[in-house]
């Protein structure tokens, strides 16, 4: 992956900014980048007196050491890190390339929320190696999330098998079935959904849980989210 | 150049907004579905679209505890002093343009005046915030508001705070001391909006709301809350901020609930405190002997027809 220079990046956001532009999202995690390239860009940021908030969905966990950087330039408030955690299952979270403990994803969002930046986990359902017992992990870890933590948002939602993607390309590894071969399949299930028609929107079904079993977890995330809404609008103009 | 300028619903530069420190991005209030909150930019673009602000203002629209629907309107900025009264005549026309649509019976707006010191954040008990604009305070009393109430911030020497027998207390589950706090915003009188309790529930998260921020007092039948800020939140030092005091009960009770609350705040290591919302009458009467004033806020109404 290449990222355009700090220098160029800045260039955009000095324009946005002037434009009237309150949020910037990144089309992709800075941290990927590395530290030398994130210190450059928050440094010729401050430079150039651009203040925004910025909404980055982040791919691994972020150190405290970036956390803080971005609460330095960013204006918090405005802030928001969506941190993909996928599964409340540690050893499915890390069969699925993300390397953290539910211990240290904690750690970092106390910190998040006490430099007053807003933050959201996102988990998915239908991933390869989770079942229902490990997805309980996830209801738990949701569960624990709305009633200790102030998230402005939280998100669960079901996998799609892109083409491309490492479970389309390797499916022996991540012991799933796919549904969708070639091209057609693909524009055979676009062309269903454009007409209404009921189609396959998983295209993949994973060793310990078909596509119904996928939706009915989805569906049991989804209840807890009724009980305890997120995102809801304030009630009053006065503190 | 003003008749030409646009508005929309947008917020200027966050380094405007200075006197916003509780905004976020999520900032915003719904009454049955409908946004309630406009904030009101006004603007020309350059020719490669580059945003030239004119000026701004925050409308809200939301209903009285009379039961009457009000529009108000906060944080006046002029960007452009050569235009000053020409955009002040733009906002406030937007401004009643949204007050027509609501059927608000007055137009509201909080001035500030008699300013003598540094003023801690927040400045306003309005969530958006407000800012000094003695410009604008004028401008509001040609046009015909007039002036409904005067409250006065003090800024207090915590040597001269006498113990009271009041029993004052936090409460450190966020449920109920968000329940215990609307509850009172519900029944006192100086909370100006009307709300129904049943949407409670759906009030998930409050910036600012930890459990030593909100000093509870209790006496027999009389009650009240005190809600306070550090200044640490917002960047200063080891002040605070008393926003916002509701109390059902007598002006004694009050007096001894805010001297009480004062000491215990002062407790938690804080060396300055300016206490803002304190009505004129008893209350200030004897706040008066702790400190010296810093600044009024006043209430302008602006009345539609018949009231």
């Amino acid at each position: 992956m290449t990222f355009r220079s700090p220098e160029a990046v800045v260039r955009d956001l000095a324009y946005l900014q002037n434009l009237g532009v309150h949020v910037v999202c990144p089309s992709h995690d800075i941290g990927l980048a590395g530290e030398k390239y994130w210190k450059k860009l928050f440094a010729l940021m401050k430079k150039e007196q651009i203040y925004m908030g910025m909404y980055l969905e982040v791919w691994q966990l972020p150190d405290k050491r970036f956390i803080e950087a971005l609460a330095d330039v960013c204006d918090p408030k405005f802030t928001t890190m969506v941190i993909t955690l996928l599964s409340g299952s540690e050893t499915v979270r890390r069969k699925n390339g993300k390397y953290f403990s539910n211990q240290d994803f904690y750690k970092r969002v106390h910190l998040i929320e006490k430099l007053h930046m807003n933050h959201a986990p996102y988990f998915a359902t239908g991933l390869p190696f989770e079942t229902v017992e490990t997805f309980d992990k996830t209801i738990s870890m949701t569960e624990k999330f709305l009633s200790q933590f102030n998230p402005c948002a939280i998100f669960c939602t079901p996998l799609r098998l892109d083409p491309g993607s490492p479970m389309y390309e390797d499916p022996a590894h991540y012991n799933i079935e796919k549904h969708y071969q070639s091209f057609t399949d693909y524009y055979i299930k676009c062309k269903k959904r454009a007409e209404n028609s009921p189609y396959d929107a998983l295209g993949y079904h994973t060793e310990f849980l078909d596509g119904a079993a996928i939706f009915t977890l989805q569906q049991k995330w989804e209840a807890i989210l009724r009980n305890h809404p997120v995102m809801a609008a304030d009630l009053l103009h006065f503190v | 150049m003003v008749d030409d300028a646009k508005t929309a619903i947008l917020l200027p530069p966050l380094s405007f907004l200075d006197d916003a420190p509780l905004v976020t991005m999520f900032s915003r209030v719904l009454e049955n579905n409908v946004l309630v909150t406009y904030p009101v930019s006004l603007y020309t673009r350059e020719s490669k679209g580059e945003m030239k602000w004119l000026g701004f203002v925050y409308a809200f629209l939301y209903t009285g505890k009379d039961g009457k629907k009000v529009a108000h309107i906060t944080y006046p900025l002029c960007f452009d002093d050569n235009y000053k009264k020409e955009i002040y005549e733009r906002l406030l026309k937007e401004t009643e343009e949204l007050a027509s649509a609501f059927g608000a019976s007055r137009m509201e707006y909080q001035g500030y005046q008699h300013v003598t010191g540094d003023v801690f954040k927040p400045l306003s008990g309005i969530k958006f915030g407000n800012t000094l604009n003695a410009d604008f305070l004028d401008f509001v009393k040609e046009k015909g508001f007039v002036q409904k109430e005067v409250r006065s911030c003090y800024k207090v020497s915590l040597s001269e705070i006498p113990e009271e027998p009041v029993n004052v207390y936090t409460i450190s589950d966020f449920p109920e001391r968000k329940q215990k706090y609307l509850e009172l915003c519900r029944v006192c009188d100086s909370f100006p909006q009307l709300f129904d309790m049943g949407q409670v529930s759906a009030w998930v998260g409050e910036h600012f709301f930890d459990e030593e921020w909100v000093i509870f007092a209790e006496s027999g039948e009389e009650r009240g809350v005190i809600r306070w800020f550090p200044q640490s939140l917002f960047g200063g030092g080891r002040g605070a901020k008393v926003v916002r005091l509701l109390f059902c009960g007598t002006p004694q009770f009050m007096c001894a609930s805010i001297a009480q609350a004062l000491s215990k705040i002062a407790r938690s290591g804080i060396d300055k405190i300016q206490i803002a919302d304190i009505p004129q009458g008893p209350i200030e009467n004897a706040v008066k002997k702790w400190g010296w004033k810093v600044y009024e806020t006043v209430d302008m109404v602006y009345y539609y027809g018949d009231i």
